[in-house]
Order: structure tokens, then C-alpha cells, then sequence
């Protein structure tokens, strides 16, 4: 405890709460943020957690620091420093962080931004498990609106945009260089304090997947309409647009989509456009109305870019844009009693009316409607097509949920894949399936949408190819195969795995880790192994298996396939498990994993008893013993996998067998001859009694003669 | 020789035509050497009725008391070609009644030989058999301890198979002594 803290809490002879009574912070909305910091601060510092040797976060000091739902933040400070000058978030797998783009961000040092100085997976004592922490400077602005229903004083074009535009746009060319998409930018994500002097700075963007946390009216139609945590990595224009929308909210000072659904104010954007439906008649100030129209416009390819802003910025003024809006029919089409008056709000509504909407599609409805009332007969065919495409594979199983799905998509093909009341878009679906995981439901319906092929439809209805295509095509087949597979290694845990590359390992096993990469499995698993009788069944799991498979190339394919399908417990399993983390402890280390080593010693009786001979199976359990004490995985598996001994083995074996069956088969004819004695006398008896005959016979006569002959020689 | 006969088998004509020479020779024996003819046949007539009593192919029974019979018959052969061959000698010889009963007894000593004998050499057999049962199956635990009861797994129905092919080398030399010590 520094001597500032021990000072104020001896002042206010209160002593700190204990780590489990410390109260979570709040989401949003907090009264007075500042206020709540400062207490923190004079909480003191009880637990202090450190991040290598750079940082240590105060565990009694949790205070609200950003609008990141779910996650709690903690002040922070510079190991040696008595002052908290920075903030910690502690991110977790619901949602997942992006922790792939953390190298990234913290290379950008942008006034504008907020600067990250530091991550790391600590073990979190709050919660007794691993946690990965981001630590981030602390802004010396309060957040620009704690939530997204406050009303605050209009902003001024001038404030607007010398503290928010500018400095933002600066951010964005720096991440755009960098290729990261930021996909926070909101009013409740910007530190700034109105009034005074400074720009404003940004928020974070690493606790959540992109665009996780957008209200919908931050959001451009297309990712507005999908699932937040199915929108997905997007692109600088949607970042773009998020500033724009932001600019909006801040001149108007409110969100106008307050009192209204998610579903009524995308409708509003579709019907009227964004810029019309976001400002509507409120007056703003009118130098701001151009970069909101440029930044607002719904075709991201005539969006305003960061050079147009710059251009701008520089005084440049470009022609306004007007709101392209999509083509209206003559009549509405009637979909789950609402008159729809474009393809795109028809698609929509499908989602919600399946049964309905596959009636209009049969009684063949809507292709009149799309030919005769609207007249696009392109949209006809593309419609047209996905229902081919969607009775192709049969309609059994889940046809109507796929031909719907793939009609909202000929219908809309900007809009993300809607399936089975989920919404994503096609790069979204492994932040969806890893949400749905986190969440605990069941990643059926996502990994239907893969198999389904329904990410391939969505490619082929885009109007404009893009390059990226092509591999997203290789990709989504590639992961189709995983999901057909059902042995360990595949199925939707690889899926995940592969598609989210910041996904921790999500085993059951490890939840007490956070696992990224097989150098940290193989040490959590040492762990896990020290659990004695309270450890699981076996060291791999499904999702083990799949983020092995997914993370570590090295580990060649045929040692995942041995891992088959089998029950715990079974040799080839227990085999295949330890050669994979061999090869693991090979490459990553560490020399020496004796409870890891004793864990396998203790799953190895199925695999001693695959050698028959008593003997060796004796010497194999005490030698692998000795083994697993030295920690030596690769000593362990030489012992039980050596070709040599489990051949000479085998030979020893079926030579025994063969004797014991000739011994068996000569047992049995000689108790056979013995049950039947009759035989015997008949058959050796007599033969043995004929030829005593015969030799007396023999003896006897030879006497005879010899006698006579030698009485007639008168002897 | 075997393969001679394989080579040229006897014709059935050839035969028949051998056996009339054979009966031929010896009708012309037996006429020649009549008084000794007339000794053997009346002194082996045990013989020919164990021969004809003898259902099994080897005759044994018929063996066993035919060389017996024969020690009672060749004794009197030998004094007929001393005392001077001739039918007068033989018919004295055959009137005696010692020659009729060491003839005769010779023959019932070999009948007396085929009924001990025989239960004599299968108890033995027996006695030889339980031990011989009792090595082999100390040898099959010796298997069974070094590799498990897996190694008999299925083993008597396997003996049995074996033993209907016939696989009449089991003698011990083609047994292996006992399990490999593998360390």
C-alpha cells in the first residue's frame, strides 16, 4: 500500500472491503464516473496483481473506466509509480477479446487514442482463474456521455470538429495503416471534456469482438441488422460511417432512435436513408451537414473516405452528397401483416416470418411481385436461383429455415445471413459460434449455416466481387469439411478455433487458464495434472484436440485422427494423446512435466496391457514410473510405443499360442485314448501280445532246432 | 518300392493269376511233403479257427496264438524228418498223446497270451498317459502365467480342430519347452 493511501484510508478509519465485496461497476450510466474513480484511488491498493514487471493493477480499486459491457475495470499503475495513472480491463472468453490486434494498437501512439501500454494473462485473484488484462493510460477526460440515453447540450460544428473529428480521423488513418479496424467509435467510447481545451480521445477497442458493442444507430445498415456479436471484422468505411453517426448524436445531443426498436429505426434507414433518418428535421449546424451526409452515405463505396475528411478539413468543400435511396415498388408486398415497400425490408421481415414467407415463395408470390411491382427481374432470377439451390440438398431437416435464409440473401445480399432468428455476417459467424459457446448454447444453428453452405451463397450473390472472395470460398468449404468430421480435432470446436484466433482454449477443463497458443496449454495442463483424484478423465478433450489442431501446425494431422473417436481410457487414445504432447513439450518445453508425466502413468494401464507377456508388462509400469518422475514425455512414449518391443511382443505371443494349442491338442488325444481303454487293449494290447507271441515263438523254436541238431550230432 | 507300385499297379488279373500259381506250388508242396502236410494241418487247426475268430485287420489274435501253436507243431515236424518221412510215421506221431497235447496246449498258451496281455498294456498305457496329460498341462500353465489366460483363449476348440487334421507330430520335440523369458 503506497503512503497516499494508507494516509487517506487511515483519514477516513475505513478499512478497504474485502476483494469479494468490492462492488461491480456498473454498465452505464454511472452518476458521477469522476467521483467514483476518486474513491476508488483512496479505497487503497490491498491486492495489487502485476503484468510482468511494467505494471500492477490495484484489485480493490475497480472503478468505471469504459462503456465495455461485461467487463470490469481496475485503476492501475507503473510499478513504482505511487499514483494510479493508467486502467486495467479485465477481458475474458464472453465475449472474446482481440487479442490478435493488441501488437498492433500498441505501436499506434495517437493523441486521439486511447494508448495501450501493456497486456498480459495474470491470475486474476478476484476470481481465482487467468485472466488477460489490457492496460490502458487513464484519460484525464471523463467519458463523453455515460450512456447512450443522456441528453446533453447540442455540439457546436466548431467543437465538433476540432475535438472529435479531427483527432479521429487522425486515429482512424493511423489504425487504417496498421489494418485494424476499430469498430468502437461511439459516444460512449470518447473521453472528453466539454468546454475545455483538448480533443477528444477514443476508446478502447480490444474487450469485445468488432462492433460488439455499437448501439444501432452507430452502425451502417447491413451490420446494423446482424447480431452484434455477428457483425464481424468490417472496413474503414464502417468505422467512417460509426464517426459520422457519432457526429450526429453529439450535434444533436441525443439519440434520436430513442423510444423506437432496433428493427423500426433500421427500417426508418432503409426507408429514408441514414443521414435523413439519423438527423430527420432537427436542425444542425450546417458546416456540419456535408461531412455527416459524406460520412453517413449508405453505399460504402461513395462514402466519404479519410481523405475526402481530411480534404475537407483542409477546407475543401465537396459537392453534398444526396441519400441514395433503394428503389420503391409500385405496391407493397404484405409479409407477416406489414406492407413492405423494398426487397431489403422484405428480406428482413422473413426472418421473423418463416412459415409465411415460405408460402409467398412457393405460391410464387414474390417473384410476381419482384417482376410485375418492382420490375427487377435480375432480383427475380437471383431469388429464383437460391430456391433451386436450396431444394438441391432435399427438403428435409431445416429446409425452410435454409431456403428463407437464402432467399433474404438474393433479396438483400449486403445484409448478413439470417438463419433460424441469427443474424451474421459471413466473417461474423466465428465471433457468433464463439459467443454462443461462451454463453453456453448450443453451436448447432451457427455451424448449420456453414454446412448449409450459406456463407458460398451469400459470395455469389455480391454484386461486386472482391479478391478476398475467392479465399473466404476455400475457407468456408474447408470448415464444412471440419463440421462433417466428428472425431476429436473437428466438428464446430475447430471451426471456432479457426475462425477466431484470439479464442482461448474454451475446455472445460481449463477454465481456471487462459490458454492462446500450445506453449500455454501444455504448462496448464502440468497444472491441471496436480489436481490428483479431481482431474478429468483424460488430458485432451474435444476442444483441446480442435485448438491444438487449430493453433499448432506442427502437430501433423495423423496424429489428431488417432485420437479417432474413442472413449476415454482406450489405448490408441491415451497413445495418441501422448505423442501430441510430446510433440508439444518438444518444441515449447518444459523439460521437466512430472505431474503431466504422472497423470499419463496413470492412464497407461490400458496401454501396458496391450503387451501380453506379465514380464514386460511388469518392467514397462516400473520403468515408465521412473519416467514419469524425470517429466520426460518423450521417454514415456519411447517406453510404451517402441515398434521393436511391441513386435517382438506380438511374435512371443503367437508362438505361445501356437504351443499352447499343440499342447491342448495333445492333452486332448491322450485323454481321449484314455476314455477309451477298450481301444487301447484292442489296438496296442493285442499288437504288444502278438509280438511277445511271435519273439517266444521264435525263442523257442531256434531251441528246438538247436537241441535236435545237436542230438543228432550225437553231442 | 512304393513308388514302383505306384507306377505299375497290379493288375487284378495279375493277381488272380498269381495266386493260382502260389495255390498251385503249394498243393504241389503240401502233395509232395504229405506226412508233414497232414502234422502242421491237423496241429495248427487252433490256428486257422483264431484266424477265422480274428475280425481285425491286423490279426492279431490270429499271430498271437498261431506262433505259440506253432512251437507245439514244429517239435513233431522235425522228429517225422528224423524218425524217417513217411505217412506211417506221421499217423504214429499223430496217434501219441503227448503230441496232441503240446500242440494243443502251445495253442491255448497263445490263446491265454491274448487275453492277458492286451488290459495288461492298456493299464500301462493309462498310467503313461496321466503322466504324460500332467507335463503338458504344468507346460500350458507355465504359458498361461507368462502370457495370460489370453493364450488359451479359444485353444481346446482349436486342439480339436488340430487333432481332426490328424496332427500326429505332437511329440514333445515339436512343442516348444515353455514361454520365451522377454525382458
Amino acid at each position: 500500500m503506497t503512503d497516499a493511501a494508507t494516509a487517506v484510508t487511515a483519514e477516513n478509519n475505513a478499512p478497504p472491503p474485502p476483494p469479494e465485496m468490492t462492488p461491480p461497476p456498473s454498465m452505464e450510466g454511472a452518476p458521477d464516473e469522476e467521483a467514483a474513480v476518486e474513491q476508488a484511488i483512496a479505497r487503497g491498493v490491498d491486492g495489487l496483481v502485476q503484468i510482468g514487471d511494467r505494471y500492477e493493477v490495484l484489485t480493490n480499486a475497480s472503478a468505471v473506466m469504459t462503456d465495455a459491457t461485461q467487463q470490469q475495470t481496475y485503476l492501475a499503475r507503473r510499478i513504482g509509480q505511487s499514483q494510479p495513472h493508467a486502467f486495467a480491463i479485465v477481458t475474458g472468453t464472453r465475449p472474446v477479446a482481440r487479442s490478435e490486434i493488441l501488437s498492433g494498437l500498441r505501436t499506434v501512439e495517437n493523441p486521439g487514442l486511447l494508448q495501450l501500454v501493456d497486456w498480459g494473462v495474470v491470475n486474476w485473484p478476484l476470481e481465482r482463474r487467468q485472466r488477460l488484462l489490457c492496460v490502458f493510460e487513464r484519460p484525464h477526460a471523463p467519458r463523453l456521455m455515460s450512456s447512450m440515453k443522456e441528453h446533453r447540450a447540442p455540439m457546436g460544428e466548431d467543437e465538433a470538429v476540432r475535438a472529435i473529428l479531427d483527432p479521429c480521423i487522425n486515429v482512424l488513418g493511423d489504425l487504417y495503416n496498421r489494418g485494424i479496424f476499430h469498430g468502437a467509435i461511439r459516444p460512449t467510447n470518447l473521453y472528453y471534456n466539454p468546454g475545455g481545451s483538448a480533443t477528444a480521445i477514443l476508446g478502447q477497442c480490444v474487450s469485445a469482438p468488432p462492433s460488439f458493442g455499437q448501439p444501432t444507430i452507430i452502425e451502417p445498415i447491413e451490420r446494423a441488422m446482424a447480431m452484434p456479436s455477428g457483425r464481424g471484422p468490417g472496413t474503414i468505411a464502417d468505422d467512417i460511417y460509426a464517426l459520422g453517426a457519432t457526429l450526429a448524436v453529439l450535434a444533436l445531443g441525443h439519440d434520436p432512435s430513442q423510444g423506437m426498436t432496433d428493427e423500426q429505426f433500421i427500417e426508418q434507414k432503409i426507408d429514408r436513408g441514414s443521414y435523413p433518418a439519423i438527423i430527420g428535421n432537427t436542425r444542425i449546424s450546417s458546416g456540419l451537414i456535408e461531412p455527416l451526409r459524406g460520412m453517413l452515405y449508405d453505399d460504402p463505396r461513395q462514402r466519404w473516405t479519410i481523405d475526402d475528411i481530411r480534404q475537407w478539413l483542409g477546407g475543401r468543400r465537396l459537392s453534398p452528397k444526396q441519400p441514395q435511396i433503394a428503389r420503391r415498388a409500385q405496391r407493397a408486398f404484405a409479409l407477416g401483416g406489414q406492407e413492405l415497400w423494398r426487397p431489403r425490408s422484405v428480406a428482413m421481415a422473413m426472418r421473423d416470418n418463416v412459415v409465411e414467407a415460405v408460402k409467398v415463395i412457393d405460391n410464387g408470390e414474390l417473384d410476381r411481385w419482384l417482376r410485375r411491382t418492382l420490375g427487377d427481374n435480375g432480383m427475380a432470377n437471383r431469388v429464383a436461383e437460391a430456391v433451386t439451390t436450396a431444394s438441391s440438398s432435399g427438403r428435409g431437416g431445416s429446409f425452410e429455415d435454409r431456403l428463407v435464409a437464402r432467399v433474404s440473401m438474393a433479396l438483400d445480399p449486403a445484409a448478413p445471413i439470417r438463419y433460424k432468428g441469427n443474424a451474421m455476417m459471413p466473417l461474423g459467424i466465428g465471433d457468433a459460434l464463439a459467443y454462443a459457446v461462451g454463453e453456453g448454447q448450443g453451436p448447432q444453428e451457427i455451424c448449420e449455416v456453414i454446412t448449409g453452405q450459406l456463407p458460398l451463397f451469400w459470395i455469389n450473390c455480391q454484386t461486386d466481387a472482391k479478391p478476398e472472395h475467392t479465399g473466404y470460398i476455400k475457407q468456408f468449404d474447408q470448415y464444412k469439411t471440419y463440421l462433417e468430421r466428428s472425431a476429436y480435432g473437428y466438428g464446430p470446436e475447430r471451426v471456432l478455433y479457426e475462425m477466431v484466433g484470439s479464442m482461448p482454449c474454451a475446455s472445460d477443463m481449463l477454465q481456471e487458464f487462459y490458454v492462446t497458443s500450445s506453449y500455454e496449454l501444455i504448462r496448464a495442463f502440468e497444472v491441471v495434472a496436480m489436481k490428483g483424484e479431481q482431474r478429468p478423465s483424460a488430458p485432451i478433450d474435444r476442444h483441446c484436440a480442435a485448438f491444438i489442431a487449430g493453433r499448432d501446425r506442427r502437430v501433423a494431422e495423423i496424429m489428431l485422427n488417432a485420437l479417432g473417436t474413442g472413449k476415454d481410457g482406450d489405448s490408441g487414445k491415451v497413445l495418441a494423446t501422448l505423442n501430441i504432447l510430446t510433440s508439444i513439450q518438444r518444441r515449447f518445453g518444459p523439460p521437466q512435466l512430472p505431474n503431466l508425466a504422472g497423470w499419463f502413468c496413470d492412464l497407461m494401464l490400458p496401454v501396458i496391457e496391450r503387451f501380453h507377456n506379465r514380464n514386460l508388462r511388469k518392467r514397462l509400469t516400473e520403468e515408465a514410473q521412473q519416467a514419469a518422475r524425470k517429466g520426460d514425455l518423450a521417454e514415456l512414449q519411447a517406453l510404451v510405443d517402441d515398434p521393436k518391443t511391441i513386435r517382438s511382443d506380438e511374435e512371443g505371443f503367437m508362438e505361445a499360442r501356437r504351443n499352447f494349442v499343440l499342447l491342448a491338442a495333445e492333452i486332448a488325444r491322450l485323454k481321449k485314448e484314455v476314455a477309451n481303454r477298450s481301444t487301447l487293449e484292442r489296438g496296442a494290447g493285442r499288437e504288444a501280445a502278438a509280438v511277445i507271441s511271435a519273439v517266444l515263438a521264435v525263442i523257442v523254436i531256434a531251441g528246438i532246432v538247436v537241441v535236435r541238431a545237436t542230438g543228432m550230432a550225437g553231442l | 518300392m512304393a513308388a514302383t507300385t505306384k507306377a505299375r499297379p497290379v493288375r487284378k488279373s495279375d493277381a488272380k493269376w498269381s495266386t493260382r500259381v502260389a495255390m498251385f506250388f503249394t498243393l504241389v508242396v503240401a502233395g509232395v511233403m504229405f506226412p508233414v502236410t497232414i502234422i502242421v494241418g491237423v496241429g495248427m487247426l487252433p490256428t486257422a479257427v483264431a484266424f477265422y475268430v480274428d475280425r481285425s485287420p491286423q490279426k492279431s489274435t490270429a499271430l498271437t496264438v498261431g506262433a505259440l501253436n506253432a512251437c507245439g507243431v514244429v517239435p513233431w515236424v522235425i522228429q517225422l524228418f528224423q524218425d524217417g518221412f513217411s505217412m506211417q510215421h506221421a499217423m504214429l506221431i499223430l496217434a501219441k498223446s503227448n503230441t496232441w497235447l503240446a500242440m494243443y496246449g502251445a495253442a491255448a498258451a497263445g490263446w491265454m497270451m491274448d487275453y492277458i496281455v492286451p488290459p495288461a498294456v492298456a493299464h500301462g498305457m493309462v498310467m503313461q498317459h496321466g503322466v504324460r496329460i500332467r507335463d503338458l498341462e504344468r507346460r500350458q500353465d507355465v504359458l498361461r502365467e507368462a502370457w495370460g489366460d489370453e493364450v488359451g483363449y479359444n485353444a481346446i476348440q482349436q486342439a480339436h480342430a488340430a487333432n481332426a487334421m490328424k496332427v500326429n507330430d505332437l511329440s514333445a520335440g515339436t512343442i516348444a519347452g515353455g514361454p520365451k523369458a522377454r525382458t
